[in-house]
C-alpha cells in the first residue's frame, strides 16, 4: 500500500472501521515507514484533545430567556389568529365581521355613555343577559356605580368576559355565521347615539326593544324572552324612536369615551411593543409585592398579575416619565437580569412588563 | 459525552407531540433538555460564548416556530442540531463580513475566549500550572478549529465532540454517508495540521 492511500485511511483505522484485510495492510505498512506512524500519533493526539475539550456551560438565564421570546410569540400568534379565523374554519364574509367589529365597539361606546342602563357583568348567553339587566334595573342608584366602573380596575372583569363571552359565542355556533350574528345584536345593549348607519340602526331597535319589553315585563318572561323580543319589535318602533331620541341627550364626550376605551384595553394589541423588565430573586412573594408596591406607588394603572409555573409576571399602564425611577426602585426587589432602554422610550403611557423568575 | 440517541428519542417524542398541538410549556422542556448541547455546538462553531448564546436562543425560536411540521422521522435531537448549525453558519457569515471592516482577526487570541465563559472542569485534581496549561492548549485548540473551513469544522465537532453516528450526521448535514466519512477524515487531518503548527510537534 502507498503512503497516500494509507493516509487516507488513516482516520477510519483509528476508529476500528476498516475490514480486517484493510487493517492488516495498514499494520503491515506502519510497521515500516516511520512517517506514516509518526501521522498517526498525531492524529490520535489531535484527536484526544478534541475530546478533551471542556464541556462549556450555558448562561443560567437561557432557558428563561427562549421561553419569554417562545411565548411572546405564542401570544402575537394567538390574537392574531384568534381575529381572524374561527376554531370551525369557517370561511366567514368579511361584512360579518365588520358587524361584529362595529357592534363591539358600540358596545364598548354604549358602556360609557349611558349611565341608567349600567353594565357591570358581560353576558355569556342572551337570556341571563336580560335577567341580568332587568334585576339591576329594578335595584337603584345606577349612576354613581357606572361612573366610577369604567375607571377601577374591577373594569377589567367585564372586559374579560366580553372577551370570553365572545368566545364562548363564537365556539357556541354550530353552524351559519347568520345565527352568530344575531346572537351578537342580542348581546347588545342600547348602543350609543353616534350615527353608524342603516345596520346598526337596525341594531337599536332590536336592542332598545329588548329594553323596553324587558323593563315593562319583569322577571317571569325572562326565559321566553328571546322569541318574546323578536314579535315585540315591530309593534314598538314608535316607542324604541322615543327612547333613541331621548337618549340622544346623553352622551359623554367622544374623546372622554374613547379615553375610557383606551384605558379599558386589556394587553396591548399585536405589535405593540412592550416594556420589559426580568428580575430574578430567590424570594419570588416579595419581590411580586415589592414591585406592585412600587408601580402603585408611581402611580401605575391596570396592574395585572399572572403566575406561571416558572415565575410571576406583572403588568402595568405607567407614564414614560416614571420609568427611569421605576426602573431604580425595581432593582430592590430583586436581580435586574432585563431592563428596555431608558433612550428609547415613547411619551405617553407605557405598558410594562415585569416577570419575575426564580434563581 | 456520549449521544445515546436511540434512548432519549423516545423520551422526546411524546414531549414533541404536546408541542405540536400547541402546548408551550412542553416546548420549555425541550429547551431545558437540549439548550447545554445546543450551546456547545454553537460555541465550538464560533468559538465565542455570547455569539453562541444567540444563536441558541435564535434557533430554538425557529425550532418553535417550525414544531407543527416536524413530523418525527430524525429524532429531536438532530432536527434542532441542524437548525443550530444552519443558525451558527448563517452567523458567521456575518462575523465574516463584520470582520473585513474591522481590524481585528477572528483568529485573534484575544477574542477566543468573551463574556464569561464556564468550565465545567474535571480537572480538580490539577495544579494550578497545569490548569494553566490545559487553558492554553484548549485555547489553541479552538482557534485550530476555527480555522478550519466550515464544513470540516461541523463534522468535526458533531464526530470528535459530540459523538454522533455517521447516520446521524448524515441526517443533520443532509449529506451522504460516504461524504460523512471522507469529510471527517480531511478535517482531522487538516486539524492536525493546524493544531501542529500552534503548538510544535504532537
Amino acid at each position: 500500500m502507498e503512503c497516500g492511500d494509507v493516509r487516507r485511511k488513516l482516520s477510519a483505522y483509528m476508529e476500528d472501521l476498516l475490514s480486517s484485510e484493510e487493517k492488516k495492510m495498514i499494520d503491515n505498512h506502519l510497521s515500516s515507514c516511520e512517517q506514516c506512524a509518526v501521522r498517526l500519533e498525531e492524529l490520535k493526539t489531535t484527536h484526544s484533545l478534541v475530546k478533551g475539550l471542556d464541556d462549556m456551560e450555558p448562561p443560567p438565564w437561557l432557558t428563561q430567556k427562549i421561553m419569554t421570546r417562545v411565548r411572546e410569540e405564542e401570544d402575537r400568534n394567538a390574537g392574531f389568529l384568534k381575529k381572524l379565523f374561527y376554531p370551525f374554519s369557517i370561511k366567514v364574509p368579511v361584512q360579518v365581521l365588520g358587524i361584529i367589529l362595529i357592534a363591539v365597539v358600540a358596545f364598548q361606546i354604549y358602556r360609557t355613555a349611558e349611565p341608567d342602563k349600567p353594565i357591570t357583568h358581560a353576558p355569556p348567553l342572551p337570556s341571563p343577559s336580560v335577567k341580568e339587566k332587568v334585576v339591576q334595573e329594578e335595584s337603584s342608584g345606577f349612576l354613581g356605580k357606572t361612573a366610577d366602573a369604567p375607571r377601577s380596575p374591577s373594569a377589567r372583569i367585564p372586559i374579560d368576559d366580553k372577551v370570553a363571552a365572545e368566545k364562548d359565542t363564537r365556539s357556541a355556533v354550530g353552524d351559519s355565521a347568520r345565527e352568530m350574528d344575531n346572537q351578537r345584536r342580542r348581546e347588545q345593549m342600547p348602543a350609543s347615539p353616534q350615527p353608524f348607519g342603516k345596520t346598526s340602526r337596525k341594531m337599536k331597535l332590536e336592542t332598545a326593544a329588548e329594553n323596553e319589553s324587558s323593563a315593562a315585563a319583569p322577571p317571569p318572561q325572562t326565559e321566553s324572552l328571546g322569541e318574546f323580543r323578536y314579535e315585540e319589535i315591530p309593534h314598538d318602533e314608535e316607542k324604541t324612536d322615543a327612547l333613541l331620541s331621548g337618549r340622544g341627550a346623553e352622551p359623554k364626550s367622544r374623546d372622554v369615551v374613547l379615553q375610557e376605551q383606551s384605558k379599558e384595553q386589556p394587553a396591548p394589541a399585536a405589535g405593540t411593543s412592550v416594556s420589559l423588565f426580568v428580575v430574578q430573586t430567590k424570594r419570588l412573594a416579595h419581590a411580586r409585592a415589592a414591585t406592585e408596591n412600587i408601580l402603585k406607588d408611581l402611580g401605575g394603572k391596570d396592574i395585572e398579575q399572572i403566575s406561571r409555573s416558572t415565575g410571576e409576571v406583572i403588568s402595568a399602564d405607567l407614564p414614560s416619565g416614571k420609568i427611569k425611577e421605576f426602573h431604580e426602585r425595581l432593582k430592590t426587589a430583586g436581580d435586574l437580569k432585563t431592563a428596555p432602554p431608558l433612550s428609547e422610550l415613547p411619551p405617553g403611557i407605557i405598558r410594562v412588563r415585569i416577570e419575575i423568575i426564580p434563581e | 459525552m456520549s449521544n445515546k440517541i436511540e434512548q432519549i428519542g423516545d423520551q422526546d417524542h411524546d414531549i414533541v407531540s404536546r408541542c405540536r398541538k400547541g402546548d408551550v410549556e412542553a416546548f420549555g422542556i425541550l429547551v431545558e433538555r437540549h439548550q447545554r448541547k445546543m450551546f456547545n455546538i454553537a460555541y465550538r462553531m464560533t468559538g465565542d460564548y455570547d455569539e453562541a448564546g444567540e444563536i441558541v436562543q435564535e434557533a430554538f425560536l425557529s425550532a418553535f416556530r417550525a414544531i407543527k411540521k416536524f413530523r418525527g422521522e430524525a429524532t429531536f435531537t438532530t432536527w434542532m442540531t441542524g437548525i443550530v448549525i444552519n443558525h451558527a453558519k448563517n452567523r458567521l457569515k456575518k462575523m465574516r463580513t463584520r470582520a473585513h471592516f474591522e481590524p481585528v482577526s477572528l483568529d485573534d487570541p484575544s477574542d477566543a475566549y468573551d463574556g464569561n465563559p464556564r468550565f465545567d472542569p474535571p480537572s480538580a485534581g490539577m495544579s494550578a500550572l497545569e490548569r494553566l496549561e490545559k487553558k492554553d492548549r484548549e485555547e489553541a485548540v479552538q482557534e485550530s478549529i476555527n480555522s478550519l473551513d466550515e464544513e470540516y469544522r461541523e463534522v468535526l465537532i458533531l464526530r470528535d465532540i459530540q459523538e454522533f453516528s455517521y447516520e446521524e450526521i448524515g441526517a443533520i448535514l443532509k449529506i451522504p454517508d460516504g461524504t460523512v466519512k471522507s469529510r471527517i477524515s480531511r478535517a482531522r487531518d487538516a486539524l492536525r495540521e493546524r493544531v501542529k503548527k500552534k503548538l510544535g510537534d504532537l
